[in-house]
């Protein structure tokens, strides 16, 4: 399962990417990739994403993707799941989804 | 209650407005384009700074500006200036300027490709070829451009045919490679749309009959700019791009010039981060038109503009006004654990400029109490560094460098200065101090809200 985060430059998000991919280790999931690009990316990658992360500063994105991409799971942050940086939480948050 | 209530639509309102506009798909498209450009421009930036900086035999490593090490190495100033060191620096400095040749001094070529790509991608998904869109982009650019020159040789102007004036080629024709771009782009995609072409007779073979249709869009979209060409040429004497560059490009400069531009940006982009919107969303496109072409006139040294988007970056992001202020603010100032929580993770990100991790966590995004001081640093921080360049304390910024590089070092490459240094730590103990009474308030709440 590929899970993609996005937010404006991709810096911040890198980080929560690694504390989720040490999560998914932690759990044994070693079938799961986490990534974060930045949104300008997105097109280029939307064909291989199983699952779309959003950060909430670019909460307008999520209407957009949901139409130009309907049948991908998309998820929007809040504020403070984003500001947490728990990579476990958003990890349980994304399973209980499935 | 009403109260409450009314402030709650208020910041409702405001946040709708300001996403509309962020998630603008014009604006979207401008600004991925200019991120993919800049990602040319950041790195020739970077050579010119290293060739500034490092390099430079007057600079602070090796000129009597700083560390001296010319004088040191070769015994005195004149042994420096005579000496192979001397002219190895030189060459060094040749070979990293000539890095603009292939971004600074070709942007509005490179904004053509690049704008035509992505408007294509955004707008018209169902064309299989994107690459057919900037092929046509780019040829009509090169259609519209002026194909002569007018220079002086031994004090007469002649003028030389043939030979495309390469000042639009780069800073001075980015508007006019934008429009350009941009309409020819949506021309050619609207045209195939629509299937407007000529029919061959029945008689002719398929696949022949295809290749001849799929020029027909080409041919009249690039005809336009033919038409538009040669009307602007008998009516004005001039070409598209001047008169672009006269018409848009340079009112748009001016307007980016005053003050009242500065503090409007200055003061709206910590309002829109603090409503938890990106700012660079809505900002990034105005700048790539005006703050980002004044930057690269300063990296080029044929301007030397105040306001651009890397003073800015030096006097407030660079200089820690939305990560490493509040982060030591709090480290120093709180005894709020669950503040200081935050910071231990907040830190590291901190001192590269990384602010979400502690606006996000703390949070500082839609918490009125930290509102204020959030608001407030960075227009304060800016016209600190605008006050120390306007007395001449410093000189206008004339070095990109990546925001993310920590306080302090980046003032130093940013301006080729310690005193450019010394400016960014002032205002980073200013937005320290600015923090510290609202980090009290923070902790007495906090407390309050532990006792009940």
């Amino acid at each position: 399962m590929k899970i993609y985060l996005f937010c404006s430059g991709g810096f911040s998000t890198s980080l929560l990417a690694n504390k989720m991919s040490e999560a998914y280790k932690d759990k044994g999931r070693s079938d799961v990739t986490v990534e974060a690009m930045d949104f300008g990316s997105l097109d280029s990658v939307i064909e291989e994403a199983d699952v779309i992360v959003l950060a909430p500063q670019i909460a307008w994105a999520k209407e957009q993707v949901e139409e130009d991409y309907p049948g991908k799971k998309v998820y929007l942050l809040t504020i403070q799941e984003f500001g947490s940086m728990d990579g476990n939480m958003i990890v349980e948050k994304i399973e209980k989804g499935e | 209650m009403s109260e409450k209530r009314g402030e709650k639509n208020f910041s409702l309102k405001f946040t709708e407005a300001v996403s509309k506009i962020a998630g603008n798909r014009l604006l979207l498209t401008l600004r991925d384009s200019f991120v993919l450009v800049a990602s040319l421009t950041l790195l020739a930036g970077f050579t010119v700074m290293i060739s500034s900086v490092f390099l430079d035999p007057a600079g602070i490593i090796f000129g009597e500006s700083g560390l001296n090490l010319g004088k040191l190495i070769c015994g005195s100033t004149e042994a420096f200036q005579a000496s192979a060191l001397n002219g190895v620096l030189l060459k060094g400095q040749e070979l990293c300027n000539a890095f603009t040749k292939g971004s600074m001094s070709i942007n509005a070529l490179l904004v053509v490709v690049i704008f035509a790509y992505t408007l294509s991608k955004h707008y018209f998904r169902k064309n299989k070829e994107h690459m057919n869109s900037v092929l046509y982009a780019t040829a009509a650019f090169f259609i519209c451009l002026p194909w002569s020159f007018v220079t002086e040789v031994n004090g007469t102007n002649v003028q030389i045919d043939g030979i495309v004036n390469s000042n639009f080629l780069g800073q001075q024709g980015i508007f006019a490679g934008l429009i350009i771009s941009g309409i020819a782009v949506v021309l050619y995609n609207k045209l195939s749309e629509k299937n407007i072409t000529i029919k061959m007779p029945s008689s002719v073979p398929p696949a022949v009959a295809r290749s001849f249709e799929s020029l027909v869009p080409g041919l009249l979209t690039l005809l336009v700019f033919i038409i538009a060409t040669a009307v602007c040429n008998t009516f004005t004497h001039t070409s598209l791009p001047e008169l672009f560059l006269s018409l848009l490009q340079k009112p748009a400069m001016a307007i980016s010039k005053t003050a009242a531009f500065a503090l409007v940006s200055q003061i709206t982009w910590p309002l829109f981060q603090w409503f938890g919107i990106h700012p660079s969303s809505i900002w990034s496109p105005i700048f790539g038109m005006t703050w980002d072409i004044a930057g690269n006139e300063n990296v080029l040294g044929t301007a030397h503009h105040l306001y651009t988007t890397m003073f800015m970056n030096y006097s407030t992001i660079a200089a820690g006004t939305f990560a490493l202020a509040p982060v030591l603010a709090i480290l120093i100032f709180s005894k709020a654990k669950a503040s200081k929580k935050v910071t231990k993770i907040a830190l590291a990100p901190a001192i590269f400029n990384i602010s979400e991790p502690i606006t996000f966590g703390l949070p500082i995004i839609l918490n009125p109490i930290y509102l204020v001081p959030f608001v407030l640093v960075q227009p304060i921080c800016f016209y600190i560094a605008v006050f120390f360049t306007k007395i001449g304390f410093i000189a206008p910024i004339c070095n990109n460098v990546p925001w993310t590089v920590p306080p302090v070092l980046s003032g130093l490459l940013y301006s080729g200065s310690i005193q450019g240094a010394l400016v960014q730590l002032i205002n980073l103990v200013v937005a320290i101090v600015i923090y510290i009474p609202f980090v009290r308030i923070a902790d007495k709440m906090e407390l309050k809200k532990h006792e009940e």
